[in-house]
Parts: C-alpha cells; sequence; structure tokens
C-alpha cells in the first residue's frame, strides 16, 4: 500500500518509501546515507572544543541563578571555563558520533539528539564569553524570551498563512499596523484591552487586502504582501508626523501591560521568572504555540486548511470551498500577527516608535523555513533569533573581544548554516503561492 | 448579491477611496506666516535617516528651517529621506527647486553633499554634523559641527555626582563619531568627578579602549526592544544614570526604568525631552542640547544680510551653540554645590583649561 501523499509530505520526519507489498517478493529500496548532519554537527563540535576548550579562558565563570531579591536563592555555579568549555566540547563530540553511527545506519538523526546539542552549544559561548564574571541567566533568558516576542507571533502567523496556500509576506505590515494600533487606542482610550483588540484589528484588516488581492483578484502573493508592508510604513509613518509627534501625551502614552505572575509558580529559581511572571501577551504566546500546532495537526479545521495548501484541486473536489478556507485563515493569521504587533508597543515598550517593527516580520519568515513551517520547530527558530540579539547585547556589557556586528550577524549565519546543513530538503506545502483558480 | 452588483459595489468604494485620497492632497497647504515682510529666498533641507519628526536630530535642524520662514518670511523646501539611497536624489531635487541654501543634515550626507557642492558651484549647502572634505573644490559648503563633548562632560560629572550607587550607563543608536563624541565626553565628564572626589565611578557603555554600547546594528535608530534590553542589563547592573544616545529610543529607556521599578533616571540628547515629551519628565534629570534650530536660523539670518560664508561654524559651550538643559524636576534634587562646580566646570572648558576627551 503506497502511503498517502498528504500523510508523507505533512509528517515531521520523511518517512522511507516502501514499495508495494503483495505483488511480488518484497524489494527493499535502500536510502542513501545522508552524511550532511553529523558532518556539520561534528565540523561545529570540534571547533567548539578547540576554541573555546583547549585555548579557552581559564578564568572562572560564576552562572548566577537566582538575584537576591528572588524569593529562593540558589547559589551561584562557579566552574573553571576552560575546563567547562572542554567537558561540553566532549560532550558535543559524543552526539556527533551518534549522529553518524546513525547516519551510517541510514537512518535519521531525530531533533531531540539537534536541540540539546544546540543548547550546548550556546551553553559553552556563553560560558567563554562570561569568563571571570557572572553571568545572569535569569536575565538572559528574559530578555531572549522578549526579544523574540515578535518574531515568534509573526512565525505562527506565516506558518498558518503557507499551510493554507498563501505566502504571507505582509507579516512585516502586519506588526506595524498592529503596534500602531494598540499604542494609539491605547492612549485614546486609556484601556488596554481595546489596544489589544485595536492590534488584533489592524493585522486582520492588513490579511485583508493580502487576502482579497490574491485570492479573489489572483494577483501575485508576493508583490501583494511587499506592497502591504511599504503601505503600512507609509501609513504609520504619515500618522505619526502629523498627529502623534505634536500631541504625544494624548496619541502615543498607553503605557504597558501589567505584569501578572502566577502566584506559587514564579518563585521557582531560574524558570519562574522567565515562564510564569510575564504580560498576558507573553502568555497568549505560550498558550498559540501549542494551540496552533494541535488546531493544524489534530482537528478537522486543520486537515481541511492542510489539505487546502497542498492540493486544492483535491479538496475542493471533496467539498471544501478553498476560497473561503484561504481567505479565513490568512485574516486568522493577520490577528496573530497583528497582536505580536501589540505586543511590540503596549506590550514592552509603550509609545509607538517610526518603523519599530524593523524587520522582525521578513525574520518571521526565515524562521517559518528554519521551523519546516511546524510551529513548534518555528517558535524554536524565533527563540534562536531573539536570543542570539540579547547575546550580542550582553557580550558588550560582559566586556567580550568579540566584535558586536560579528555577533549581529550570528543569527543570519545559523539560519544558513541550519537550512543547508541541518533542515535539509525543506519541501512547503505544495501550493503555497499559488492561487487557485476554479475550473 | 450577484457578481455584477458586487463588482460594481466595490468599483465604488474604490473610487470613493481614491477620490478621499485625491481631496486629501488638495487640502490647503499649510498657510504661509502672516508677516508683512517677505523675502526672496529659499532655504531647503534633506534630512538624515528618519523624519523631520524624530523629536530630535532632524527634527531641530527643520525647527531652524521654519522659524525662517515665519520671522524673516524666506520659502522653504524639503525633503526626508527614508534610507540613505535617497541622500543623492533628494538634494539634486533641492538643485532643481533652485535653493539657495540647501542645508544637509546629518554625519551620513557628508559624501552626498560634497559631491552635490563640486557639481553645482552656483548653489549653497551646509552640511550640518558633517565635514568639508576639500575646501578648494567646494567654496560653496559650509560645515556646521557641534562640540557636543563639551556639553557630554558636563551631563557626565552631574551624572556621577548625581547617582548614589555610581554607576551609570550609555548606549548609542549608530556606530559613529556624531554619536560616540556625546558618549565619550559623557565617559571623561565622570571620570573627572572620580578623580576630584577619588570615589570610583563605574560607566557602563562608553566607547573608551574599544567596545562601546549600541542597538541592533541593522536596526539601530528603531530598535527599541534592543535598547530596552541594553536599559535593563544597564541598570541591573547597577546603573542609576542612563544616557540614551539614540534619538527616539528614549521612550524604551523609560520603559526599563519603569519596569525595574527603581529610582533610575535617563538624560536627553539633542533636545530638552522635558519639555518636548511632558510624559518623561520625572525621568529626564537634564537633557545635552545640541541647538541645532538657532544655528539654523542665524545661519539663513546672515547669509540673508551678508551673503554666504563657508566659514565652518562650530557650536560650543561659549556660543550657546549646546549646553545642558535646566534640570526640570529634578532641579531641587541638585545640590547648590553640584550646580557651581557644573559652572565652574563650563567656564573651564571655555577658557580651554579642560579638555572634554581626556
Amino acid at each position: 500500500m503506497v502511503e498517502s501523499t498528504l500523510h508523507e509530505r505533512t509528517g515531521e520526519e520523511v518517512t522511507t518509501v516502501n514499495a508495494t507489498q503483495g505483488l511480488a517478493a518484497p524489494v527493499a529500496i535502500d536510502v542513501p546515507r545522508s552524511w550532511k548532519t553529523p558532518i556539520v554537527l561534528g565540523v561545529l563540535a570540534l571547533i567548539w572544543l578547540i576554541c573555546f576548550g583547549i585555548f579557552g579562558d581559564a578564568r572562572t565563570v560564576a552562572f548566577g541563578w537566582s538575584d537576591t531579591s528572588d524569593a529562593i536563592v540558589l547559589p551561584d555555579f562557579v566552574v573553571n571555563s576552560k575546563t567547562f568549555c572542554l567537558t561540553i566540547g566532549i560532550l558535543m563530540l559524543a552526539i556527533a558520533v551518534v549522529a553518524t553511527w546513525l547516519a551510517s545506519q541510514r537512518r535519521k538523526v531525530p531533533m531531540w539528539l539537534i536541540i540539546p546539542f544546540g543548547v550546548l552549544l550556546v551553553w559553552s559561548l556563553v560560558g567563554w564569553v562570561g569568563a571571570g564574571g557572572r553571568v545572569p541567566v535569569e536575565f538572559l533568558l528574559t530578555g531572549a524570551l522578549a526579544l523574540s516576542t515578535p518574531v515568534v507571533f509573526g512565525a505562527l502567523s506565516g506558518v498558518i498563512g503557507e499551510r493554507v496556500g498563501v505566502v504571507n509576506i505582509a507579516i512585516e505590515g502586519q506588526l506595524l499596523i498592529g503596534a500602531f494600533a494598540a499604542a494609539v487606542t491605547g492612549s485614546i482610550t486609556g484601556s488596554l484591552t481595546l489596544g489589544i483588540i485595536a492590534a488584533m484589528i489592524g493585522g486582520a484588516l492588513v490579511s485583508l487586502v493580502l487576502a482579497a488581492f490574491s485570492i479573489v483578484y489572483l494577483v501575485d502573493q508576493v508583490i501583494v504582501g511587499v506592497v502591504l508592508n511599504a503601505l503600512a510604513i507609509g501609513i504609520t509613518n504619515f500618522l505619526y508626523a502629523s498627529v502623534l509627534n505634536d500631541n504625544s501625551a494624548e496619541y502615543n502614552f498607553p503605557g504597558t501591560l501589567p505584569f501578572l505572575p502566577i502566584p506559587f509558580l514564579s518563585d521557582i529559581p531560574v524558570i519562574g521568572g522567565v515562564l510564569f511572571n510575564q504580560r498576558i501577551t507573553t502568555y497568549a504566546m505560550f498558550v498559540l504555540v501549542p494551540l496552533v500546532y494541535v488546531v493544524l495537526f489534530k482537528t478537522k479545521w486543520g486537515l481541511r486548511i492542510r489539505a487546502v495548501g497542498e492540493h486544492p484541486l483535491a479538496a475542493d473536489t471533496v467539498g471544501i470551498n478553498v476560497k473561503r478556507t484561504r481567505f479565513w485563515t490568512v485574516t486568522v493569521a493577520g490577528m496573530i500577527a497583528g497582536l505580536g504587533g501589540g505586543a511590540l508597543t503596549i506590550g514592552s515598550v509603550g509609545a509607538f516608535v517610526r518603523e519599530m517593527s524593523a524587520g522582525q516580520g521578513y525574520i518571521a519568515l526565515a524562521a517559518v523555513i528554519l521551523g519546516r513551517w511546524n510551529p513548534w520547530l518555528a517558535a524554536c527558530a524565533a527563540l534562536l533569533f531573539g536570543f542570539s540579539r540579547n547575546f550580542r547585547i550582553w557580550a558588550g556589557q560582559a566586556g567580550s573581544t568579540i566584535p558586536s556586528d560579528l555577533i549581529a550577524m550570528t543569527p543570519y549565519l545559523v539560519t544558513l548554516i541550519a537550512v543547508a546543513g541541518l533542515v535539509g530538503h525543506a519541501r512547503g506545502p505544495a501550493a503555497a503561492g499559488r492561487p487557485y483558480i476554479k475550473q | 448579491m450577484n457578481v455584477i452588483t458586487r463588482k460594481r459595489g466595490l468599483a465604488g468604494l474604490a473610487l470613493l477611496g481614491a477620490a478621499g485620497l485625491l481631496l486629501a492632497g488638495c487640502s490647503a497647504a499649510p498657510t504661509a506666516s502672516s508677516t508683512a515682510k517677505s523675502v526672496d529666498f529659499k532655504g531647503c533641507a534633506v534630512s538624515d535617516e528618519g523624519s523631520w519628526q524624530d523629536k530630535s536630530f532632524n527634527e531641530a535642524a527643520y525647527e531652524g528651517l521654519m522659524k525662517a520662514k515665519t520671522d524673516l518670511g524666506i520659502t522653504t523646501a524639503d525633503a526626508e529621506s527614508n534610507s540613505t539611497e535617497d541622500f543623492d536624489p533628494n538634494l539634486a531635487q533641492m538643485v532643481s527647486a533652485k535653493c539657495d541654501l540647501t542645508f544637509a543634515v546629518g554625519f551620513n550626507l557628508i559624501d552626498p553633499v560634497n559631491a552635490a557642492a563640486a557639481a553645482n558651484p552656483d548653489f549653497n549647502f551646509v552640511t550640518i554634523d558633517g565635514s568639508v572634505t576639500d575646501a578648494a573644490k567646494t567654496p560653496n559648503l559650509k560645515a556646521i559641527n557641534y562640540s557636543m563633548a563639551q556639553s557630554s562632560y558636563l551631563a557626565g560629572y552631574l551624572a556621577a555626582a548625581y547617582s548614589t550607587s555610581k554607576v551609570i550607563g550609555t548606549y548609542g543608536g549608530l556606530d559613529i563619531p556624531a554619536v560616540t563624541e556625546f558618549m565619550e565626553g559623557f565617559y571623561y565628564g565622570a571620570k573627572a568627578y572620580e578623580k576630584e572626589t577619588g570615589t570610583a565611578v563605574k560607566v557602563l557603555g562608553a566607547p573608551v579602549g574599544g567596545g562601546g554600547t549600541f542597538t541592533d546594528p541593522g536596526k539601530s535608530f528603531g530598535d527599541t526592544e534592543g535598547a530596552k534590553t541594553i536599559s535593563a542589563g544597564q541598570i541591573a547592573d547597577g546603573a542609576d544614570v542612563i544616557f540614551p544616545v539614540a534619538g527616539g529610543l528614549f521612550s524604551a529607556t523609560a520603559e526599563a526604568i519603569k519596569e525595574s521599578g527603581k529610582p533610575v533616571v535617563f538624560i536627553g540628547v539633542d533636545k530638552n525631552i522635558a519639555v518636548t515629551s511632558p510624559e518623561y519628565k520625572d525621568l529626564v534629570l537634564t537633557s545635552v542640547e545640541k541647538r541645532m534650530t538657532q544655528a539654523v536660523y542665524d545661519v539663513i539670518d546672515d547669509t540673508i544680510k551678508n551673503g554666504f560664508s563657508s566659514k565652518a561654524y562650530l557650536g560650543t559651550l561659549e556660543n550657546d551653540g549646546t549646553d545642558l538643559s535646566d534640570f526640570g524636576a529634578f532641579d531641587s534634587k541638585v545640590s547648590d554645590e553640584i550646580k557651581d562646580k557644573l559652572k565652574t566646570l563650563k567656564a573651564g572648558i571655555i577658557d580651554g583649561s579642560i579638555d572634554p576627551l581626556k
């Protein structure tokens, strides 16, 4: 039995193709050995071992788990930076060896090996940079989370949009309009809840235009998206210059959403502050990532959405209204991106600053591809970008000798390496980017 | 609703939208001043990346132009640059608009304005925060610069004196000399306090001896989240006075201060932030002003009266081109002793006995 194309393509791992059984003697087809992943892992492990372990800094580094103001104070983990990096380098090498063995067995290297590898990599880098000082772990984690929030929302929006077949380049514009709407509505009405709702409406409006032009009028989706981004920048800049700038106290001072600590959980030493003492926008992000995954992969609607994105003709034949599904899914995606924009202003800095989305919508698209159109992995990719931005700031503060611009380049370098070496043949939804014309 | 009605409805909506856009463009232009005099002089300006309403740098220059328009009765034209590619076309646009004097606002326009001045010897240009690369080739180019290190030195001393933890911080929006000059002056001013009183002062983020903290290079003056993280990090390291040299990003610093719950203050740049953004006045200790408004106005006035002069203008503490603004809400918190000391330092810088970059 040939497995269904749909299941095969939307599963996370490419399954080996089984030959048709029952006709003659079963013929097993050998999958060619893929050495890409083990090579990348091995090279990285060796580089890390040599640069940070053998040529490492012999000073001690103290990993600070808690502030003195926390409820439970854990002692710092003090260790010699060189030995620490050596140990981690050896562990990384061990993982690379396991990956090599798996590849020789023609098996795919699972994600639960690659992600710890990444964590070890980051940890030893932090240990090297922080040598001779203290590493504020909680600050690094909260900062990474804060910096990656809009990208996570954008990535979720991108995943949903592309899964249904519409390439959503306009995430940047949705973030910007959402941020603007949230700030202004929050200032005028004084209610931050209305600000959040306005942000979602703003994002939805942008995606409605995208949907209308690309689905109904069959304009190229990428072009509409790019134009919408330019339009969003133009509108917000114009309104900022003519209205907000002169009356900033009335129109651009919404304040920020309050922190909502969860009573007992927020006292847990390291992760408590990061996960359980956040604003409602961050909590919404925590809920949305699994929610989107469940809806897309475990529900009826999700199956229809993915069907429309893979093979709209087949979906249409079965009776699914392709245009309507795409239209409403893109609107929901726009609302999520708008919420991300709201997180930029009232969920973070309060006032609106010109062009404050600053390219994060495009980074969200990179996160979607890096995450292979899977909400969980896309969110992880977004976290990676956020963490590297935070790392650059902290490394500068810690007096690191690595040039700041080099560190700023890392997330994009990582994306290239990861997409080329680890993600492998990234296949998106088959019908993404092509309008569906009903015959 | 059948297809034809829907199409007509949508077409009608589109027509309405287009008409609205057209009418908005036809709205009355900002009325010229009611002063009787009007001079046959056209002053123009090209902005740096950003807008005329960035609440600091570009806005100050623009206001000088507008002040000249209302008080002196000149006509004006201007062009906002959205990116570095707009510099050359915008300058060319000013030339074709027959501007008598074109201001190129910002360090990033040095090369474009020098090229434009060399290519158009009949038109006069002024570069703000820039320099004349070859004075012989461009006698029609004047440079306006500011010794921001002088007033930043005062700010650094004040910050070190005001601070209780004796840890202060600074960060920049872009690693260019115009920005680092503020940060270096700030550092040396703080160190002067340290030398004088013997109390150790730690300055975070200063670009002295390599490094210096800046926002994400790709996002520079729009990196709100990065600015907030930088500020939060410096506050966590004990800073209680922060000097953000990053245009409008002081709002992100203000948010970081609020979130930390600590009594931290910040110092504004270019304009008196406590006045231009009154919602933050309780957090603004003082501002290091770059009085571009007055300079632009004075240069236009001088050119009208005495003709163009390519002599460079340097804004210093002496000619009031730059200074600290008043202490606003913190006037009572800054002791008279510190105020007197600042006056002495100012006199010392003016007469040359104190070098703000040492």
